[in-house]
């Protein structure tokens, strides 16, 4: 995995409806850091990580991976790009009746575009590969199980080495740890943070939880109405700074 | 999820209020009277005539006395005939699953490619639904002749729609994240497909296909009576010569056929699920 850097570049995002969702949004997460975007519903948050993803095309602005602008990038050319960015959802998104190594072999169907693969074969090459990735997220012993079987957290770690069979060089996780509980949210934050430090991935998170994105992340970046308020270690973001995201939205 | 605050509904304000107890009253008995009218109309358009049961019934009891005992001295010749029925059952069933499986991926509107691969398909499968499959059975033997290949092709047709639509409707209500997440680490449409959809979906398809199989059965012991084959054609021959011990028997034969089809197919779909 050559790791990549995340760059976006004066951000903007209006609806057709006139609402702005976004506004002149820059930062970068390099290699090896974890950053975490905070914000209330409706400050942009999910526009962002879609914008990011190459879903959704920003009105304004660009967006670099590893220093290619996948932006302007469109068809064949944006999908080869984005193999390059590992993404995690809300919910792990496994197949649930098959094995959870089935699963995270997957990851790897971008790179084996062929009839076998089509047809539902997995390429048999990857299997230990996908052994890897699933031994990085220290479920090894569960490889031959159905999915189905795994409980909350270690699904999301599943999917999370489903990603890494994909060898992407950067990790976008869009509230990973939003259905999970406490125990399982610390392991997943823990492994996320492991993967920027020990693989050098670029790693940026959307969370609800402060407290967790304090404690986990390098960088938190918070997101008002649409702007970047601010940018900084968690140790130079107080209190007040964090609240300040969530003020309006509920009521005190 | 911020982008769905601008467009949530704007309903009228109307639909939300609770109804008014008066209303609702009156509405009750509005039905009440429509249901009493359509049921009044049927009744007069099939001719209702109860008298006419009772009064025949000795008739009935006269036909049923003349087909006992049952014929049995013929049973091999008609084992034959009781295998095509159950065949034409699995051969309607096995390639209108291979036919309907594609079919089902154009219709179902979250894996469908385009929007008149959407039209099309859907509308293939509403003819193959909507003709019976006795009438593809007609047209079937003036294309291929009396028997049973004309019976396995109207059943394999009219299958066609019956799945096509039942398997469209289960893609389209199975959870699409695993799609989102195979699209998202660049896996192809096929891929997605082969990969994510089918492994999801496979229990039910099975499950939708063996109580298709069972129908199937069902059904083609009555294709005879078109000439397409398998028992129903000895139940009209017998009927027809007025050899009522041997109808018994058939009648006995399609019951076992019918229930045995039900129960291996209740067990194989409890096997599957």
């Amino acid at each position: 995995m050559t790791s990549m850097q995340i760059e976006a570049k004066n951000l903007g995002m209006r609806y057709a409806t006139g609402r702005l969702a976004l506004q002149s949004a820059s930062f970068t997460v390099s290699a090896g850091e974890f950053a975490v975007i905070l914000g209330a519903n409706g400050s942009g948050k999910s526009t962002m990580m879609r914008i990011i993803a190459g879903i959704t095309k920003p009105t304004d602005g660009e967006v670099r991976l590893g220093g290619q602008t996948i932006t302007t990038l469109s068809g064949r050319d944006l999908a080869k790009a984005r193999m390059g960015l590992g993404m995690v959802f809300q919910h792990a998104n496994l197949v649930k009746r098959r094995s959870v190594i089935a699963n995270v072999v997957c990851g790897t169907l971008g790179r084996h575009r062929n009839l076998l693969t089509s047809l539902g074969f997995l390429p048999k090459s990857e299997f230990g590969h996908a052994m890897q990735c699933l031994e990085r997220v220290g479920l090894t012993k569960f490889a031959h199980q159905r999915a189905s079987t795994l409980s909350g957290g270690q699904a999301q770690r599943a999917s999370i080495a489903r990603a890494l069979a994909q060898r992407p060089g950067a990790l976008l996780a869009d509230e990973p740890i939003a259905s999970l509980d406490p125990e399982a949210s610390e392991e997943v934050m823990r492994l996320l943070r492991q993967l920027a430090k020990e693989e050098g991935m670029a790693v940026l998170a959307v969370l609800h939880q402060p407290e967790l994105a304090r404690r986990y992340a390098d960088r938190l970046l918070g997101l008002r109405k649409g702007v970047i308020s601010f940018a900084d270690a968690p140790a130079q973001v107080s209190d007040s700074q964090i609240d300040s995201l969530y003020e309006g939205f509920h009521p005190a | 999820m911020n982008s769905q605050n601008t467009n949530v509904m704007a309903l009228p304000g109307q639909a939300l209020a609770p109804r008014s107890p008066k209303s609702g009253l009156i509405t009750k008995v509005a039905i009440g009277v429509g249901l009493l009218a359509v049921l009044i109309q049927a009744l007069y358009v099939v001719q209702a005539q109860p008298g006419e049961l009772i009064t025949g019934v000795h008739g009935m009891a006269n036909l049923i006395s003349r087909s006992v005992p049952p014929n049995v001295s013929n049973l091999q010749q008609q084992l034959w005939p009781a295998l095509e029925t159950v065949d034409i059952g699995i051969f309607g069933t096995f390639f209108a699953v291979i036919l309907a499986l594609p079919l089902a991926i154009l219709a179902a509107r979250n894996t469908t490619p385009a929007r008149p691969a959407y039209v099309i398909a859907r509308g293939v499968i509403a003819i193959c639904r909507s003709v019976p499959d006795l009438v593809w059975a007609l047209l079937f033997v003036t294309a291929v002749g009396l028997g049973p290949f004309a019976g396995a092709l109207a059943l394999t047709i009219h299958s066609v729609g019956m799945l096509g639509r039942l398997l469209a409707e289960v893609i389209e209500d199975m959870d699409m994240g695993p799609m989102e997440a195979l699209a998202s680490t660049g896996a192809g449409r096929l891929q997605i497909f082969s990969h994510a959809v089918v492994p999801t979906v496979l229990p039910s398809m099975l499950g939708i296909s063996l109580f298709r199989l069972d129908e199937n059965i069902r059904s083609s012991l009555v294709l005879g009576f078109v000439g397409a084959g398998g028992i129903g054609f000895q139940l009209l021959t017998a009927m027809n010569l007025f050899d009522y011990p041997t109808v018994s028997t058939l009648l006995v034969m399609t019951f076992i056929i019918v229930m045995g089809a039900e129960r291996m197919s209740a067990w194989l779909r409890r096997r599957v699920a």
